[in-house]
């Protein structure tokens, strides 16, 4: 084989790629941004860019699994919410810090264990179970708090949210790529991963060539929750204090950012790899429509427009007939 | 005979939990409010339900083709502001007029990029509904304007109740034309096997844009039944009806995966949640409680159906 069918074949399988459509449209939405916005086109606007999408994007690895199951998490910016209100409580009454961000994470691991009781036991539809969950995580921080959050500050949290590796990496973003890691390493090269797409193509196949699919929903929408979790806590680092919608945008940015990633909504087809430049593209468009000095209005109109736009553009389901 | 009602009751099972539901908030409600059988108050609370009726009415549609609408509450929210937009202006029938033309624009926009455009109704509904936040925010940057005075009058009318008659009327011509239409039926079979549905001769595209631009009509009726009721517009308060109309609609035992529900289930579902926040006000109990309850709720009722459905397999 010739030098260059090699490289043609390569290139072939590279546009291929489900991850190709999302980065080729993010690397053109970087150019065009820069060219509107000069001073895009700097290293440091790209950490910065970086270290504000780290809190989504590990919100978005949780989701990504779960869509990838088949199922769906919108209680996650409820989680966010109490993970940031939790942690804060556990530190204002001068637990260590590294124990209560475990603490943190723990409890909220118990909300996705939640979710998967209802959902496997009860029957209930995933949007409609965490729909409801998420209900009952709001009443219940509205209750506790009264409306008044508590805030907490310590240097853990400050690590998390602005610390900075060599003064120039973020710590937020190496957590960002190490989940990453860990989520490409479960999803492509395990068994997990395997039995997790299988599920999302089709469950009652999976279930009956002997995959524990029960299980498998748990451990997903656990995930999901620890992920949520996570990134509340770092959020939280990051902000400096709560407040009652704190996880709120998280909702569908995550699941946004996991459809313009390639990922089927229905399912068994997507990556964790784009699900990275989907939350990418999505603080890019915000960032850039937040620096042009337009009002709440236009920015949320032409959000719409764009996320629908690039919708249009790639993720459309193939129906069958 | 004994078959007879045997069929009558399966038909009504998926209905049991609303009726229970309903009659046990309705005896919780008579023994906290001494009032609450008086006509006054019955019609205030049948106007204060209409707005979540209607957006429920619209949210079943689209549930029975098998779809969602997310956007349903920034929708409604848009609508009012679009009423208390136009109508210090231009008068109460350019008024209603606009909000009518505006709701069938955001059904069919929102219906085209679905069906043609072969995006999930869930993510286009979820980003339309910031679509339509910024259209609201753009018409009313904060909460303000205000509905002709014989609009408000008409829908606050105290004991002659207007307007809740006006919502009982429409949830008839709704029931009649799910029922006894050639669309409704459609809507059904779309629902329940698209497949089948195609190729038995139905265009099942049209079938579905149609869905939702009714139901971008009735998401017109209640955001203009939500201006008429606080006279004013807010482009904020949509998010509650987008959760609570699709709570209504599957406590009202329609099935999430479409083709199956009732219009009675779903109008019990909205006034079960209206009146489950009566309770609240006339307990003294915080508001807070009532996302709560309806979480609770929502996995009680649905739970209690898909049980209910397993013995029945």
């Amino acid at each position: 084989m010739s030098h260059s069918s090699v490289h043609s074949l390569n290139l072939k399988k590279i546009v291929k790629s489900s991850i190709f459509p999302v980065y080729a449209c993010l690397i053109v939405l970087w150019v065009v941004v820069s060219i509107l916005l000069p001073s895009f086109a700097s290293t440091g606007r790209i950490i910065d860019v970086l270290h504000t999408t780290s809190f989504l994007g590990i919100v978005a690895l949780g989701q990504t699994l779960v869509i990838l199951l088949g199922g769906i998490d919108v209680s996650v910016s409820g989680v966010m919410t109490l993970s940031t209100m939790i942690a804060a409580a556990l530190i204002q009454a001068n637990i260590p810090p590294a124990l209560a961000v475990v603490l943190t994470i723990a409890a909220c691991s118990l909300i996705g264990v939640f979710n998967a009781l209802g959902i496997i036991y009860l029957q209930i539809a995933p949007m409609l179970m965490t729909m409801a969950t998420l209900s009952i995580i709001e009443g219940s921080l509205l209750l506790a708090t009264n409306g008044n959050p508590p805030s907490a500050h310590c240097e853990l949290l400050d690590f998390l949210g602005h610390g900075k590796i060599a003064g120039i990496i973020p710590v937020s973003v190496i957590l960002w790529l190490i989940a990453v890691l860990i989520f490409y390493l479960l999803l492509n090269k395990n068994k997990f991963g395997l039995k997790i797409y299988g599920t999302g193509i089709n469950t009652r196949a999976s279930f009956l060539s002997g995959i524990e699919t029960n299980k498998l929903t748990l451990k997903a929408y656990m995930l999901s929750a620890a992920m949520a979790g996570l990134a509340g806590v770092m959020y939280l680092g990051y902000i400096g204090n709560t407040y009652i919608n704190i996880g709120t945008p998280f909702q569908m940015d995550s699941i946004t950012a996991t459809v313009l990633g390639g990922t089927a909504i229905i399912g068994g087809r997507g990556n964790c790899i784009g699900t990275v430049a989907g939350a990418i593209i999505i603080v890019v468009l915000r960032d850039a429509l937040n620096i042009m000095n337009t009002t709440q209005a236009i920015r949320e109109i032409l959000m719409g427009v764009l996320i629908i736009s690039l919708l249009l553009a790639y993720a459309r389901e193939k129906k069958e007939r | 005979m004994n078959k007879k009602l045997k069929v009558k009751f399966s038909s009504q099972r998926e209905l049991l939990s609303v009726y229970i539901a309903f009659v046990v908030i309705v005896f919780i409600n008579i023994f906290l409010d001494k009032n609450f059988l008086s006509i006054n108050r019955l019609a205030i609370i049948l106007t204060t339900a209409a707005p979540l009726v209607l957006a429920a009415m619209g949210q079943m549609l689209v549930i029975l083709t098998g779809g969602i609408d997310l956007s349903v509450g920034n929708a409604v929210a848009l609508i009012a502001c679009v009423s208390a937009f136009v109508m210090p202006s231009m008068g109460l029938t350019v008024g209603i007029v606009a909000c009518l033309l505006s709701g069938i624009i955001i059904g069919l926009v929102n219906g085209l990029i679905i069906t043609y455009g072969k995006v999930p109704a869930i993510i286009v509904t979820l980003s339309m509904q910031l679509f339509w936040h910024g259209v609201a925010l753009l018409i009313m940057p904060r909460p303000g304007g205000s509905v002709s005075s014989a609009f408000f009058a008409w829908v606050n009318g105290g004991s002659t109740t207007w307007a809740g008659a006006t919502v009982i009327l429409l949830g008839l011509i709704f029931w009649k034309l799910l029922k006894n239409t050639s669309l409704g039926t459609a809507i059904y079979a779309v629902g329940n096997n698209e497949k089948a549905a195609y190729a038995s001769g139905l265009s099942t595209d049209k079938i579905r844009v149609m869905a939702y631009v009714l139901s971008g009509i009735f998401g017109a009726l209640a955001g203009l039944m939500l201006s008429g009721i606080t006279g004013s517009g807010d482009p904020n308060v949509g998010a509650t009806y987008t959760m609570n109309s699709v709570a209504s609609v599957i406590i009202g035992g329609a099935s999430f995966l479409g083709g199956k529900g009732k219009m009675r289930g779903t109008v019990l579902g909205a006034l079960f949640i209206t009146l489950l926040l009566n309770v609240l006000f006339f307990s003294g109990l915080s508001s807070f409680y009532q996302y709560l309850l309806q979480g609770a709720i929502l996995i009680i009722a649905v739970g209690l159906k898909s049980f209910g459905d397993k013995r029945k397999v």
